[in-house]
């Protein structure tokens, strides 16, 4: 056994001392996304290709049952598309902040060590969730380009600025679902209907403009509504979608993400101490 | 070196607040090495947890130039669902260069002796296997200062005499602030200390002296085993600077 030895005098070549801040936070958000891949791989038989099968299963039980009650109008985009879009990008928000709420319960061994700060897991949550959801739209994607022979994609940017903006939504609704149940544990069991009510507000399984006009309003408040609609359109410009606006779920989540941030450092010592 | 300035902890239970220690004030320059005396409930362990970083004072500054060690000895800081060489890993990953990971997984292998255990979730382990583990990533870090405590008495015969070797070598290159009830291990590794009583510190020059001191006042019953009364009035509320 041997390790790395230097005089007192020496510089050390362990530890954080000396690291930029940016250098802590790039090695924190590696280990802990590492330590959330393990625990999800661990979880399940079959190793990363059983992670992968679970929310691609989750896809297929939700196009049987949404497919049954004929909510399936994707109008000019296939449907498959469709109802991918609707699912993953839902999937990627209701995650984030759902596991979010436990972020802090889950890792708390975890921040035995001091460079581990409470919104590193939600960081690494982001990550996994993010990653493993678009693994499987492309994996979607790809069947479908090969089963019905067709083009996909007419704007990959907007396509991958969909993505982003979903996961942004996911990851600050986490840092306030994650500091504010750990403050007031009741509202922990709030938190978990909040992402079920927004299921039926973001036209997950049905275009949500064939409603009455009166119930547009519901829908189009909603940022992650936006972005459903913006990424189906990425995939057919030939999409019809009156209200979707990049700008304004730009604007919503760079406010959100500051109210977000403003919130968590007013109390990250109270996370850390209680 | 570690320059600790009006440092003061309290916890609040049950909405009533205990002060464990107030306005302490120390210097410990590089190259000393201290053991810190005090009876059960002194708050020498809230000491070091301050100083590793992992709890944060209700006031007062820790400076330091040093890298610092988290407390070694206690068995935190493992995620249960998690094996043994994750567990190394995911410490690795924080605290050293990408390259080094692969030899500080082998050096806490070859020191913690768990077989195939060190790839079984660390919640299956016995008491022993995890201070075993604890102590051997904590020392597979090249550190200026290492928090030790209580760890000379984990483990079996063969874990202790393998762990004091091992510090004894490490102090050639390091110092240590240590927490231990077996007085005989801080004579060995420390060169002065402070006795942490009623909420205060004594500093001691002459460690033979301190634990005499200590020792008298254990078997007189005149130490506090207590944290200081409530007294939220006096705890300042300010963040640390």
């Amino acid at each position: 056994m041997s390790i790395a030895g230097s005089s007192r005098s020496g510089k050390r070549s362990d530890g954080i001392q000396g690291l930029s801040g940016w250098k802590i936070q790039w090695r924190v958000v590696d280990a802990l996304t590492y330590r959330e891949l393990r625990t999800r791989v661990g979880e399940v038989r079959g190793g990363f290709l059983g992670v992968l099968l679970q929310p691609l299963g989750l896809l297929a039980i939700w196009m049987i049952f949404l497919s049954a009650l004929n909510l399936n109008r994707g109008g000019s985009l296939n449907v498959v598309l469709f109802l991918t879009s609707g699912i993953v990008l839902f999937s990627i928000f209701s995650h984030i902040a759902n596991r979010s709420v436990t972020a802090i319960q889950a890792n708390e061994a975890l921040l035995f060590y001091r460079p581990v700060k409470p919104i590193d897991t939600v960081i690494s949550r982001t990550i996994c969730e993010s990653g493993l959801y678009i693994c499987c739209m492309f994996i979607m994607l790809a069947g479908t380009w090969i089963y019905l022979d067709q083009v996909v994609m007419s704007d990959l940017g907007l396509f991958l600025i969909s993505l982003l903006l979903a996961a942004s939504l996911g990851f600050s609704t986490g840092v306030i679902f994650m500091t504010a149940s750990h403050l007031v544990p009741a509202f922990g069991q709030v938190a978990i209907w909040i992402p079920r009510i927004l299921w039926f507000l973001s036209g997950v399984p049905f275009r949500y403009w064939v409603f009455p006009a009166w119930t547009r309003p519901f829908f189009v408040w909603n940022p992650l509504m936006h972005c459903i609609e913006l990424n189906r359109k990425a995939m057919s410009d030939e999409y019809f979608t009156p209200d979707a606006n990049l700008n304004y779920v730009i604007v919503w989540v760079v406010v959100q993400t500051t109210i977000a941030f403003w919130i968590y450092s007013n109390n990250e010592r109270r996370l850390l101490t209680l | 070196m570690i320059r600790v300035r009006g440092l003061t902890k309290s916890y609040v239970y049950q909405g009533s607040r205990s002060v464990i220690f107030k306005n302490l004030d120390f210097t410990i320059a590089t190259g000393e090495s201290v053991a810190i005396l005090g009876a059960n409930g002194a708050g020498k362990s809230t000491l070091l947890r301050l100083l590793g970083g992992i709890d944060l004072p209700d006031s007062g500054t820790i400076e330091t130039d040093a890298s610092i060690s988290w407390p070694v000895g206690i068995v935190g800081g493992f995620q249960g669902s998690l094996t043994g060489r994750e567990n190394v890993t995911f410490v690795s990953r924080i605290y050293a260069a990408k390259k080094d990971i692969p030899s500080k997984i082998r050096y806490v292998e070859e020191f913690a002796e768990l077989g195939v255990y060190f790839d079984r979730p660390f919640k299956t382990y016995s008491s022993g296997m995890r201070s075993r583990i604890a102590f051997g990533l904590s020392m597979a870090f090249d550190f200026d200062v290492y928090l030790i405590d209580e760890v000379t008495a984990a483990g079996d015969q063969r874990f202790r005499e393998k762990s004091k070797r091992l510090l004894l070598d490490r102090k050639q290159r390091a110092d240590f602030l240590m927490v231990d009830h077996n007085l005989w291990g801080l004579k060995l590794h420390c060169d002065r200390a402070f006795i942490l009583d009623a909420g205060k510190i004594e500093e001691f020059t002459n460690l033979d002296e301190a634990v005499a001191i200590h020792t008298e006042r254990l078997l007189s019953g005149t130490v506090s085993t207590h944290p200081l009364s409530p007294d939220p009035s006096q705890v300042p509320s300010e963040p640390v600077t």
